[in-house]
C-alpha cells in the first residue's frame, strides 16, 4: 500500500487534479467577474436575456457537454478539430474548457447577486469623486464583492476536482487521470486491494474538500468582521444605477453571445447532429435518419434505466423539498438550534466528491449489513444526502428574504404552524419549490459517478446507460440519449427562470 | 454669477412624468433646499444635476459650462460636485483618511498632486468635520453620525463646484440631527460653497437653506426665503405641508 501512496500514479493524478481545479476556479472567477458586470452593472443589449443563458448551465450535467465536445473536437473525426489544439477536445485544457463551461456559473449567481446588492450610492459615491468604470470596478465594487467571488471561485474548485464524468470521459482516452478517475480505475480493477485503495484516495479527496470549505469559512468570517457594520446591501428598493456603455453596448453583446454560443448552443448542435447523423464524421444531410434514435428506443436497458432514473428523482426530490422546506421554516423563522445543527450538518455532503460518498457508504454496509447489496437504495441514499444541501440554501435564503411582518399577520389571524406552511408559506414560496425540485431532481436523473460505483447488473440508470453506450457499444446511440436529456434540461430550466426574472428574485 | 441654471429641465421614465419642464438659476454661494413629500421628484432633480440620471429634455449648465443638454452628456466624475448620501456611502473596506483620499486621487488635478499633498488635503477636510484621530480607523467602527462626517469630508476633499446633500441627516437621531445642523450651517459660513440640500423636513430646511423650493409632483409650488413660506404661502398645499411636515 505504501508503494502505492509514493507512485507516479498517485501523484500524477493528484497534481493534474489540483491542477483542474485551479485553472478552472480561476478561469470561472474571470469569466464571471466580466460577465456579471457586463449583465448586471451595465445597459449592454440583452442584458436579462444573458442573464438566463449565462446561468443555465448550472442545472446541466458536465458530462452531457463533454460527449458534446468530443463530437465537436474529436482529434481524428470532430467537426472543430482543425480550430483546436493538437489531441482535440481529450485533453487536459479540453477537461478544464468543459468543466470551466459548467463550474463558472457559481462565482457567476454569487456575483450577480452581489451587483444587485450592493448599494448603489457606494459606486456613484466614486463616480462623484471623479473615478471611472475601471477604478470603481477594480477600488470599490470587487473588494466588496471579495466574499462573493471567493466563495464562487471556491465552489468551482471543489466542483472541478470532485467531478468524475468529464474527465472519464475527456482524460482518460488519453489516459490522463485524475483522482476520481483513479478512485474509479482501482475500484473497477483493482480487486479487493483496489476497494481499500480507492477508499484511500477518496479521503484524501475528502480532505482536500474539507480544507477548501474552512477556508472558505474563515475568510467569509473574517471578511464580515472587517467589514463591521456599515451596510453595503441596501435593504430598500432602488433604482438600478446602470454604466451606460454608449455605442458599445451592442459590441459588448458579442462577448456573453460567444460564451452562450460555446458552452450551450454549439454543444446541442453537435449532440443533434451527432443523433441524426450515419455515424462519427458523416455528417452529410443526404445520410440524417432517426436510426441512432430508434436504436436507442429499442436498448434493453433503456426502459429499465428511465424507470430506475425517475423514480429516484422524483422521489429524491420530493423528499429534499418537503423536508428543506420545513427545516428551514424552524431554522430561520424559528431559531431552532435542532434544525440549524442538522442543516449545517446536511451541508457537508455537497461539498463531499460523490465517488468518496459512493465509497464510504459500500465500507459502511460491509460492516454493518456484510453480504447485502441493494443498489438502488444505496443511491436513494447518498444522492439524498448530497442533494439536500441545495434545499436548505434556497429555502434559507427565500425564508430570510420574505418580509416578517406577512407571517406575524397570519399568526395574529389565529393561524398555527401547519396552517402558516400550507397557507402562507407554501405560495409565497412556489417559485423557490420549483426551482428546488428542478435543481435537485436534474442532477439525480443524469447521475453518474455514484451510479457507477454503487449499482450494478439489475439497476441500471440513464447516467450509467449513457457511460456504458459511449464507452463499449453505441456512442451514436449516447449521443441522442445526451441530445434528449440536454434538451429537455435546457427547456425545463428556461421555463423556470422565465418564470422568475432577476427584479423579481430581488424583490420577492 | 449663477453656479446652477437648470433649463426648461424635465424628466419622465416611461410613461410617469416625475419631474415637469423646471427652470431656475442658483447664485453662486447659496444654500438652496429641495422641500417636498415622498415621491415628488427632489432626489430625481438632484440626481440629474449630479450626472447620475440623464435627463429627459432641457438643459444643465453648471459654473457657464453646459453638461446636460440635448446630445450632451458631462459623466459625473467629470462635473466636480460633491455629494452625501443618505446610506453615506463610506467604502467599509477603505479606512476613514482612504475614503477621503479617494477624490483626490482622481481627474486631471489629481497628478499633478504628490502623495504628500493628497495626505495633506485630506487630513485637512477630516479636521474640518471634527474627526481628527479617527484617520486609521475602518468605517464599520465609527457611528452612523461619524460615518456621515467622512461622507463630508469626501465630498469637501475634492474642493467642489457644488456640494449637493441627499437627505443626509434623515438616518440619524435628533440629538445628532440638530448638531450635524449647526455643523453644516457653520460650514457653508465658513466655506460660502453652493450647497442643494434635499429633505423632506421643513425644519431642517428652514434652519439650513436661505432658499427653499417646495415642489409637489415633479413641479415647484412655491420658490422663496423661508420667511417668504411662512408668512406667504402660495397656496393651501404650501399651507398644509408646513402645518404638518
Amino acid at each position: 500500500m505504501s508503494e502505492f501512496f509514493s507512485s507516479p500514479l498517485l501523484l500524477d493524478a493528484l497534481l493534474r487534479t489540483l491542477g483542474i481545479g485551479a485553472s478552472v476556479a480561476l478561469l470561472s472567477g474571470m469569466l464571471a467577474t466580466v460577465l456579471a458586470w457586463l449583465v448586471v452593472r451595465t445597459d449592454i443589449a440583452g442584458g436579462r436575456w444573458f442573464e438566463r443563458w449565462l446561468s443555465t448551465p448550472y442545472s446541466l450535467p458536465a458530462y452531457l457537454l463533454a460527449l458534446a465536445w468530443m463530437v465537436l473536437g474529436n482529434p481524428t473525426v470532430g467537426l472543430l478539430k482543425d480550430l483546436l489544439p493538437e489531441g482535440g477536445i481529450t485533453s487536459l485544457w479540453g477537461i478544464v474548457f468543459v468543466e470551466t463551461s459548467v463550474a463558472f456559473v457559481f462565482p457567476f449567481l454569487e456575483l450577480c447577486a452581489g451587483f444587485r446588492r450592493l448599494d448603489p450610492a457606494l459606486e456613484e459615491a466614486a463616480r462623484l469623486s471623479g473615478a471611472g468604470v475601471i477604478s470603481i470596478l477594480r477600488r470599490v465594487s470587487l473588494p466588496l464583492l471579495m466574499p462573493a467571488l471567493i466563495s464562487g471561485m471556491g465552489l468551482s474548485f471543489l466542483y472541478a476536482i470532485s467531478s468524475f464524468g468529464v474527465p472519464a470521459l475527456l482524460g482518460m482516452p488519453a489516459r490522463k487521470l485524475v483522482l476520481t478517475t483513479l478512485i474509479y480505475s482501482q475500484f473497477r480493477l483493482g480487486g479487493p486491494e483496489g476497494l481499500q485503495k480507492g477508499l484511500w484516495i477518496s479521503l484524501l479527496l475528502l480532505g482536500f474538500s474539507a480544507l477548501v470549505l474552512a477556508s472558505l469559512n474563515l475568510h467569509q468570517r473574517r471578511t464580515l468582521k472587517r467589514l463591521g457594520k456599515t451596510a453595503i446591501a441596501t435593504g430598500r428598493a432602488s433604482r438600478e444605477s446602470r454604466v451606460r456603455l454608449g455605442r458599445f453596448r451592442h459590441a459588448a453583446a458579442l462577448l456573453p453571445g460567444a460564451w452562450v454560443t460555446l458552452t450551450l448552443v454549439l454543444p446541442w448542435l453537435a449532440l443533434g447532429l451527432s443523433a441524426l447523423a450515419q455515424g462519427p464524421g458523416q455528417y452529410h444531410l443526404s445520410g440524417w435518419s432517426l436510426a441512432h434514435l430508434q436504436s436507442l428506443l429499442a436498448h434493453p436497458l433503456l426502459l429499465e434505466s428511465l424507470i430506475n432514473s425517475v423514480l429516484l428523482a422524483a422521489s429524491i426530490s420530493l423528499l429534499v423539498t418537503g423536508l428543506s422546506f420545513f427545516m428551514a421554516f424552524k431554522e430561520v423563522r424559528r431559531s431552532c438550534k435542532i434544525a440549524r445543527s442538522l442543516s449545517e450538518m446536511l451541508l457537508l455532503p455537497f461539498g463531499t466528491p460523490g465517488s468518496t460518498l459512493a465509497l464510504l457508504w459500500l465500507v459502511a454496509m460491509a460492516f454493518l449489513l456484510p453480504g447485502t447489496s441493494v443498489p438502488l437504495v444505496a443511491l436513494f441514499v447518498t444522492c439524498a444526502l448530497k442533494y439536500f444541501a441545495v434545499g436548505i440554501r434556497a429555502y434559507r435564503t427565500a425564508y430570510g428574504q420574505v418580509d416578517p411582518v406577512l407571517e406575524e399577520a397570519a399568526r395574529l389571524s389565529g393561524a398555527g404552524t401547519s396552517a402558516l406552511l400550507i397557507r402562507i408559506w407554501r405560495p409565497l414560496l412556489k417559485s423557490t419549490t420549483a426551482s428546488v425540485l428542478f435543481l435537485v431532481a436534474m442532477p439525480v436523473l443524469t447521475e453518474l459517478t455514484m451510479s457507477l460505483l454503487l449499482t450494478g447488473p439489475g439497476a441500471s440508470t440513464l447516467g450509467t446507460l449513457l457511460f456504458q453506450l459511449q464507452e463499449y457499444a453505441n456512442p451514436s446511440a449516447a449521443a441522442a440519449l445526451a441530445w434528449v436529456l440536454l434538451s429537455l434540461a435546457l427547456l425545463i430550466s428556461l421555463a423556470l427562470s422565465a418564470r422568475r426574472s432577476p427584479t423579481a428574485q430581488e424583490n420577492s | 454669477m449663477s453656479t446652477l441654471a437648470l433649463n426648461e429641465l424635465s424628466k419622465s421614465f416611461g410613461t410617469q412624468q416625475v419631474l415637469a419642464p423646471l427652470t431656475l438659476e442658483l447664485p453662486e454661494g447659496s444654500f438652496v433646499a429641495l422641500l417636498g413629500a415622498s415621491g415628488c421628484g427632489k432626489t430625481t432633480l438632484l440626481r440629474m444635476i449630479a450626472g447620475l440620471e440623464s435627463p429627459s429634455a432641457g438643459s444643465i449648465r453648471i459654473g457657464g459650462e453646459t453638461v446636460d443638454a440635448p446630445g450632451v452628456h458631462i459623466e459625473p466624475e467629470h462635473r466636480n460636485l460633491g455629494m452625501v448620501f443618505q446610506s453615506y456611502a463610506v467604502w467599509p473596506h477603505l479606512s476613514v483618511l482612504e475614503n477621503v483620499r479617494f477624490p483626490l486621487e482622481f481627474g486631471a488635478r489629481a497628478k499633478k498632486r504628490a502623495p504628500a499633498e493628497r495626505d495633506r488635503l485630506a487630513r485637512e477636510a477630516i479636521a474640518a468635520v471634527h474627526l481628527e484621530g479617527f484617520e486609521e480607523q475602518a468605517p464599520g467602527r465609527l457611528s452612523g453620525g461619524q460615518q456621515q462626517r467622512v461622507a463630508l469630508a469626501r465630498a469637501l476633499a475634492m474642493k467642489p463646484r457644488i456640494l449637493l446633500l441627499d437627505e443626509p441627516l434623515s438616518n440619524l437621531d435628533a440629538g445628532l440631527r440638530a448638531e450635524m445642523r449647526r455643523e453644516l450651517k457653520e460650514l457653508h459660513q465658513k466655506t460660502g460653497l453652493t450647497m442643494i440640500l434635499v429633505t423632506h423636513d421643513q425644519r431642517e430646511a428652514f434652519e439650513l437653506a436661505n432658499r427653499v423650493i417646495l415642489l409637489k409632483d415633479g413641479r415647484i409650488e412655491q420658490d422663496g426665503t423661508p420667511e417668504e413660506l411662512r408668512s406667504r404661502p402660495a397656496s393651501d398645499y404650501v399651507r398644509e405641508f408646513l402645518k404638518w411636515h
